[in-house]
Parts: C-alpha cells; sequence; structure tokens
C-alpha cells in the first residue's frame, strides 16, 4: 500500500533550503535519494544533496522564486511511495583484500574490538549493505549497518591521504573512497576495482538502489585485478 | 594551436569556469573559480560568456609566451601583469601581440586572480565543465595544475555580448588583509555554548596556512560545541561554515566536500561568498552575522549594479 512521509522545509541561507521529515525516528535514506531526483528531472538549475536523514536544495534567488521550489518539494515528496524504500534493484559484489599492507589500521581495529583477525575479516564480508548515502567526494559510498562487534569511532586525527579504493569502517558505516584523499574512518582493507571512472559516460558504478556485499581476496588476486 | 607556452607555472594555476553542476547528489563538488565574480567580470570585459573557461592563479601567477595575438584581461588579487616587461593594469582589454611575454605577479592583497582571453580556452571537459579540480584529476589540463612547458590551445571565440553597462558601474571588492564577512547562522547553529554564540563576532580569526579550495582554515579563540559525539554526515556547500571538535571553524571553498560530518554553524552570505577566493594565510578575518531577509536584500541590491551575478 502506497505510504507517504511528510516533510518540512527550512531555509538553511538565502539561497538554501533544507528537508527533514517530521518524524525524525524512521530511517529512510533512499526516501532523499529518491526525492533528490525527482526534483533533479523536475526542475532545471538546482543543486541538490540528499543526506541519510535531509536534502538540502540549492536555488538562485534572483531568478527562481523560493516559495515556488518549496511548493514543488511538497508536491514532489507526496508522489513517493515511501513503502518502496530501500528496494534493491541490482547487487554487486566488491572484492576486498585485507592484508595488512592494505588494512592500514587492522591493530587498532584488532586492539579496539577484541576479536581476531579473521573474526573481523568475517564480520565486515558476511552481510548485505544498503547504499545509505553518496557523497563527500565524487562516488564515496557510506554503507550499513556495520556489524556492532565492529563498530568504532572516527579517527581522532584523520589521515591526510589513503590510497584509492581504501574501504573505511566508523560507527555504524563502512565506506569506498573511490579516489586518494584524507579520511577519517578506519581502514580496514582495499579493493582493486574502480568506483568512480572518469572515463566512463556514466562514471559511477555503485547508486543507493544498489546491495552491496565484500568478498575477501589475496594479495595476487588484487594485483591481477588491477592489472585487467 | 598551442597558443599558450608556460615559462613558468606560478603557485597553483588552473584552468576554470563556473563550476560543474548538477553533479553534487553524487558527490561531485561545484569546482570552477574559487572567486566567481571576478572570473565572470574577467570575462564579461571581453565580452564573452560568463562562463568561459579562465586561468586561476594563486599567490604568485605565471609567465607566459603567446603564439597568437589575443586581447586579455586580469581580474582579481592585486597581482603586476606585465607584457613583454611593462605593467599594465588589471579590469582593462589589452592587445598583447603574437611573440610577448605575459606575467603574472605576486599578489600584494588577495589570493587569486583570474586572466581571460578573447579566444576560449580548450579544457578537458568532465561532466559539462572544465574546471580543474585536483583531488580527483577532472577537468582543466589533464586534471592537474598548470606546470613549466605546458601549452594550452585556444579556439576562435565569436561570442560578442555588450555587458558595458553593468561592468562600468562594478565596484572593486575592498582587498585588504583584515576582512568582515557577512553570514547566517547554520542549521547547528544551536549546538553552540551561549558564550561561544556571545562571542563569535567579535573573534579575531587568522587565516592557517593549510588552506586551499576545499576549505579555508581559521585560528581564533575555540568555539565550544555543546553537543558532543559524532553527527550524521550532512549535506555542505560553497560558504558553509563547519566546527570540527577543536573549535576552529573551516569556511567550506569552491571544492567544498558534499556531505561532511562536524555542525554547520554559519553560512557565507551570498553577498561575501566569492571573498572567499581572496582569503590568504596570515590575513585576518571577523565574522558579522545578518539575518536571511538582510542577506537576501543585500544580494538583490548588488544584482542591480552588477547584473551579471545573477547567472553565476
Amino acid at each position: 500500500m502506497a505510504r507517504q512521509f511528510p516533510i518540512v522545509i527550512k531555509e538553511m541561507s538565502e539561497d538554501l533550503l533544507q528537508v527533514k521529515l517530521k518524524e525524525k525516528e524512521i530511517d529512510c535514506p533512499y526516501f532523499f535519494w529518491q526525492l533528490s531526483q525527482h526534483i533533479l528531472k523536475s526542475q532545471n538549475n538546482l543543486e541538490v544533496v540528499p543526506g541519510e536523514d535531509s536534502l538540502v536544495i540549492q536555488f538562485n534567488p534572483l531568478l527562481q522564486d523560493r516559495e515556488e521550489i518549496k511548493e514543488e518539494i511538497y508536491k514532489q515528496s507526496k508522489s513517493i511511495d515511501a513503502s518502496l524504500n530501500n528496494k534493491v534493484e541490482r547487487s554487486i559484489t566488491v572484492p576486498v583484500c585485507y592484508d595488512n599492507e592494505f588494512a592500514l589500521d587492522m591493530k587498532h581495529i584488532l586492539s579496539h574490538t577484541g576479536l581476531s583477525r579473521s573474526e573481523v575479516i568475517v564480520e565486515h564480508c558476511q552481510r548485505d549493505y544498503e547504499v545509505k548515502m553518496i557523497g563527500f567526494t565524487p562516488g564515496f559510498v557510506y554503507l550499513g549497518e556495520l556489524s556492532e562487534k565492529i563498530k568504532l569511532p572516527r579517527l581522532t586525527n584523520p589521515r591526510p591521504l589513503v590510497p584509492k579504493g581504501s574501504i573505511g569502517i566508523a560507527n555504524n558505516r563502512t565506506g569506498i573512497y573511490p579516489i586518494q584523499g584524507p579520511a577519517g574512518w578506519s581502514i580496514i582493507g582495499r579493493t582493486p576495482i574502480n568506483l568512480f571512472d572518469t572515463k566512463r559516460n556514466d562514471p559511477f558504478l555503485i547508486l543507493p538502489s544498489m546491495e552491496i556485499n565484500f568478498e575477501q581476496i589475496t594479495k595476487s588476486e588484487f594485483n591481477a585485478m588491477l592489472r585487467d | 594551436m598551442k597558443d599558450i607556452e608556460f615559462i613558468s607555472s606560478g603557485v597553483l594555476t588552473t584552468i576554470q569556469d563556473l563550476g560543474r553542476r548538477r553533479w553534487r547528489n553524487m558527490g561531485v563538488p561545484l569546482s570552477g573559480a574559487a572567486d566567481p565574480e571576478s572570473a565572470a567580470l574577467a570575462n564579461a570585459l571581453l565580452g564573452k560568456n560568463i562562463n568561459s573557461p579562465v586561468l586561476e592563479s594563486t599567490f604568485v601567477g605565471p609567465k607566459f609566451k603567446l603564439h597568437s595575438s589575443q586581447d586579455i584581461t586580469l581580474v582579481g588579487a592585486f597581482m603586476e601583469l606585465k607584457i613583454d616587461g611593462i605593467s599594465v593594469p588589471h579590469k582593462t582589454v589589452i592587445t598583447a601581440d603574437s611573440g610577448s611575454i605575459v606575467e603574472i605577479g605576486r599578489a600584494t592583497h588577495g589570493c587569486r586572480s583570474y586572466l581571460a582571453f578573447r579566444d576560449n580556452i580548450i579544457g578537458t571537459d568532465f561532466l559539462g565543465s572544465v574546471s580543474t579540480y585536483l583531488p580527483s584529476k577532472l577537468g582543466g589540463l589533464k586534471g592537474r595544475m598548470i606546470q613549466k612547458g605546458d601549452f594550452i590551445s585556444l579556439e576562435k571565440n565569436d561570442y560578442k555580448e555588450d555587458y558595458q553597462e553593468s561592468i562600468e558601474a562594478t565596484q572593486q571588492a575592498n582587498y585588504s588583509h583584515s576582512w568582515l564577512i557577512r553570514v547566517t547562522e547554520g542549521p547547528e547553529y544551536n549546538l553552540l555554548s551561549t558564550s561561544s554564540k556571545d562571542e563569535i563576532e567579535n573573534n579575531q580569526y587568522f587565516i592557517d596556512k593549510d588552506s586551499d579550495r576545499m576549505g579555508v582554515r581559521l585560528n581564533g579563540s575555540p568555539l565550544k560545541i555543546d553537543e558532543h559525539g559524532d553527527m550524521i554526515s550532512s549535506p555542505m556547500f560553497p560558504g558553509t561554515i563547519q566546527c570540527p571538535a577543536n573549535g576552529q571553524p573551516i569556511v567550506l571553498g569552491p571544492d567544498a566536500q558534499t556531505l561532511g560530518g562536524y555542525p554547520r554553524i554559519l553560512q557565507v552570505s551570498k553577498i561575501d561568498r566569492t571573498l572567499i577566493g581572496q582569503l590568504r594565510p596570515s590575513d585576518q578575518l571577523r565574522f558579522k552575522k545578518i539575518s536571511l531577509q538582510e542577506a537576501e536584500e543585500l544580494w538583490r541590491d548588488k544584482a542591480i549594479s552588477f547584473p551579471i551575478i545573477s547567472h553565476i
């Protein structure tokens, strides 16, 4: 049966609108992703960023009318059937090498969780993840829920640079760094696959409608896949 | 082809337009000129589409040889522009002959300048923009900053628009080493302690040397956040001011991450957002809080005397 999520819209600045749910408790990142897609299709010249529990829209206050945009957002939100939340259109398996060479924080993860290395890997691999959000940098995916057993906070001192393909964990999320860059999450492994391929027409490999799982690979498999 | 030959690169010179739009939902930052109003004005002075690619110079500009005759103009930070060793003014269209040497000097005030050419700079298009985004090696010249020995090609530009009216009324931003930046309250403003809220306009900040196009880091009396713990990563835009646990705010620039985990305490108003690109290490900065309505009115008023900003 069709269900709706009532929303509230607040001004975040003279050119930004923040959309939130009236009832805060519901977990519905896919709703904000769907809403952002509807808005992008129906309106030109808007920038949208869907988060897990909000959506922010940027408009041009000199050329666009804020009240009209708000009306459009309300209208679009009503056209989304919330009972279709978290619909999985495709599953993707991401190969990960958990060797120390790639798992920059494995020692820290082991001492923090009290688990053995193989237990940590099993906890990370043995479940299907929803794509909660995309962003931070191009194509970075926030996946959840991470196992409670390997839950640890963000690093106190973020790393200025982690290599492309690094897999991080923080709180109830795991994520994949598609490009090299700064990282505040504990690095548990690395994937050889390219999540953000600028040479492709559609550079993004993972979308919020997909389900992700991880598969352990050896270092030689990792290197072989890098060469392909 | 091969119209511009770089003899020296400058500190950080990139090709930028007004940014990569409509992909922010996939984590793609805006990028583009860090001071978009200066970039737009440089193009407008040449009668070009304001979104045309320009050369963004940082601190110290490049030196290059022209292999075709070009009309050029420089707008932005106070950097001396020389053609064959002769100093020429900013915001003025000047014809440089084929074979001449163009040099952009060290900035005395501000941080970035924008050089526009009559013909169009050819850069690598990615998702509808040639703006250089260094972290992902996208756009511009092979996704990187200009290096000594590089060539840039230009293609004929027939586009001609008359912006004269809007340009004559334009006032140069008030460059100094001490900035007053107008802001409105951000979504997590209320996480600031009462004393931090009281002090925020009086705090004197210095621009940290560890600043870049992603964010300008400030140093000053640390702000206190009442509520601790990690917040869910939330949407961020250029001009959003984050406050990490150390209490030193970060003003996000054109390469701002699209999602971030620190409280969004303030948002730089559009009237002053273009100045983020001109803040340079060791400059001083203070905030002035204004209402949403004031922010809107200031921006509308500015557009009356400088209409091209409606399209930035």
